[in-house]
């Protein structure tokens, strides 16, 4: 068997699909199977996105939980990769699997037959929201670990959470500012566009920020 | 260009630091990596493989497609299954030699249906071997390879790594605490003791470096104890190494004989534990 030359990032990828393949089932009952029966069922995305959400939330938590546990990451030192060639693979296949979600979401959003255009911003908000999440924990998992990472990111939420929270309290409080908003574009089109855009860069951020924690570390 | 060349190599751990490493593996020979638990080998290793990275000083290795490394544990996921991971790992390689693999997973009774979990420790480190081998590697370096194999298997690595070094181009650099396969095997000889590299060179030479020094208890004056390594006192005399450079030193009535390699590594070993 030879192959001339080959993709080394195209290889990890192939090598992280083994550690997926074995939650395939879960994956695919939890974020694929149940939230399409309900969405079908109810017309509702009110309990299918969280799932989905929830479910696309572990993607790094999985790949990068198991190069500490099972000293992962020797194997990759001693293959041809470079680190940096391998955090790329990790972000591109993160990309492929976002990209796989937000599909789906407009899939289940199209099964629920929307009554108004506007409901086709939730499958871009949830895709944007699973970005986010996901461009936080994956540095957070290499300079942290997982176990701690992941009370990290529910510390992160709650604030988030309650910021967001006051904020709006207080902006639903400003009279002027609801006057300022009178189209459907700039209620819901423009957060929409411009969470979308964050979620874009934070992972290219994040992206770069791994790369260079990933590149200091010992194994 | 050798294929390891590691220039001052420092490297600081709480309770041990890796000290001003400097060695070179050379094309065409087998060299042996001896010291003891502890002593900084595997460190020395992964730091040459950039897993470590030094606090100071360098290491220049081979491109890593040319490199086939064996580790002290099998650095695999425990619920891979054998096959997939065999076919995953190919694809990072220019060469893949499937015939070279299938022998040595033949040899430690291993199956492509088999988890990585369900391997035995010498199944692991012959599955292991049989993946550094099939991209056909121009240098092997192996950490600690025959630890848990049976007496056939540590035979058949012997009689592997002897047929891969019949090529000059190769190069073989593993470290072992089993000092016959050393004398069986090794061209080189690199010593390190905590943390720094005490002897590097031809076995003979490493060998003749010492002197086993035997004599009875009014033989062993002051100035004998200072320059003794590893020294051994019972009722009726007394038994150490002494460097060929202090064997000048020695009155002629002691007797002197050339130690095997296993009294070096337990004489430098016993030294690093008493000070
Ligand atoms: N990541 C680390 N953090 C702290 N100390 C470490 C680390 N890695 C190794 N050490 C220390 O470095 C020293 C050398 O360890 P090393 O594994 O290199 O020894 P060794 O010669 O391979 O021993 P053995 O024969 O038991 O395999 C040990 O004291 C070990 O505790
Ligand atoms: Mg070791």
């Amino acid at each position: 068997m030879t192959n001339r030359r080959p993709s080394l990032i195209r290889a990890q990828m192939g090598l992280d699909l083994l550690i997926y393949r074995r939650s395939l089932a879960s994956t695919m009952i939890i974020g694929v199977i149940v939230p399409l029966l309900l969405a079908m069922a109810t017309h509702e995305l009110a309990v299918a996105i969280p799932m989905v959400i929830g479910v696309g939330s572990v993607f790094a938590i999985t790949a990068f939980g198991q190069d500490e546990v099972s000293n992962l990451n020797r194997l990759y030192e001693s293959l041809p990769i470079t680190r940096r060639q391998f955090i790329t693979a990790r972000y591109a296949l993160l990309s492929c699997w976002l990209a796989v979600s937000c599909l789906f979401l407009l899939l289940l959003t199209a099964l629920t037959r929307p009554s108004s255009p506007q409901m086709w911003a939730i499958p871009l908000l949830s895709t944007a929201i699973l970005t986010l999440v996901n461009a936080t924990l994956v540095p957070l998992i290499v300079r942290f670990g997982a176990r701690r990472s992941t009370w990290v990111l529910f510390g992160l939420a709650g604030v988030t959470g309650a910021l967001v929270f006051s904020v709006g309290n207080f902006l639903i409080g400003q009279d002027d500012l609801a006057n300022l908003f009178t189209s459907t574009w700039q209620m819901i089109w423009l957060p929409t566009a411009l969470l979308a855009v964050t979620a874009m860069i934070a992972l290219g951020v994040s992206w770069h920020i791994t790369q260079r924690l990933h590149a200091a570390k010992d194994f | 260009m050798n294929p390891i060349t590691i220039d001052h190599l420092t490297k600081r751990y709480a309770g041990f630091t890796l000290d001003d490493v400097s060695l070179t593996i050379p094309t065409g020979y087998i060299t042996g990596f001896v010291g003891a638990n502890g002593a900084g080998k595997t460190t020395t290793i992964k730091a040459a493989l950039g897993m470590v990275r030094p606090d100071s000083g360098s290491v220049t290795t081979w491109d890593k497609a040319r490199i086939g490394v064996v580790l002290d544990t099998p650095p695999f996921n425990p619920q891979w299954r054998i096959g997939d991971m065999i076919k995953a790992l190919a694809a990072f390689y220019p060469v893949w030699s499937g015939d070279v693999l299938a022998e040595q997973l033949d040899r430690g009774g291993i199956r492509a249906d088999h988890m990585v979990k369900d391997l035995s420790r010498g199944m692991g480190m012959r599955l292991q071997m049989g993946l550094a081998l099939a991209h056909a590697p121009d240098l092997l370096i192996l950490d600690e390879p025959t630890s848990g194999l049976d007496p056939l298997g540590r035979s058949e690595l012997r009689d592997d790594l002897a047929e891969f070094i019949t090529d000059e181009r190769h190069a073989v650099w593993f470290s072992t605490h089993i000092t016959s396969d050393l004398e069986r095997l090794a061209d080189n000889l690199v010593i390190i003791s905590r943390g720094q590299i005490i002897a590097d060179g031809p076995l003979d030479e490493v060998r003749a470096g010492f002197v086993k020094a035997q004599g009875t208890p009014d033989q062993l004056t002051s100035h004998l104890r200072r320059i003794a390594h590893g020294l051994v006192e019972t009722a009726v005399g007394w038994e150490a190494l002494v460097a060929g450079s202090d064997a000048t030193q020695l009155s002629a009535s002691i007797v002197c004989s050339e130690p095997t390699i296993e009294e070096i590594v337990v004489a430098v070993a016993k030294e690093a534990h008493h000070d």
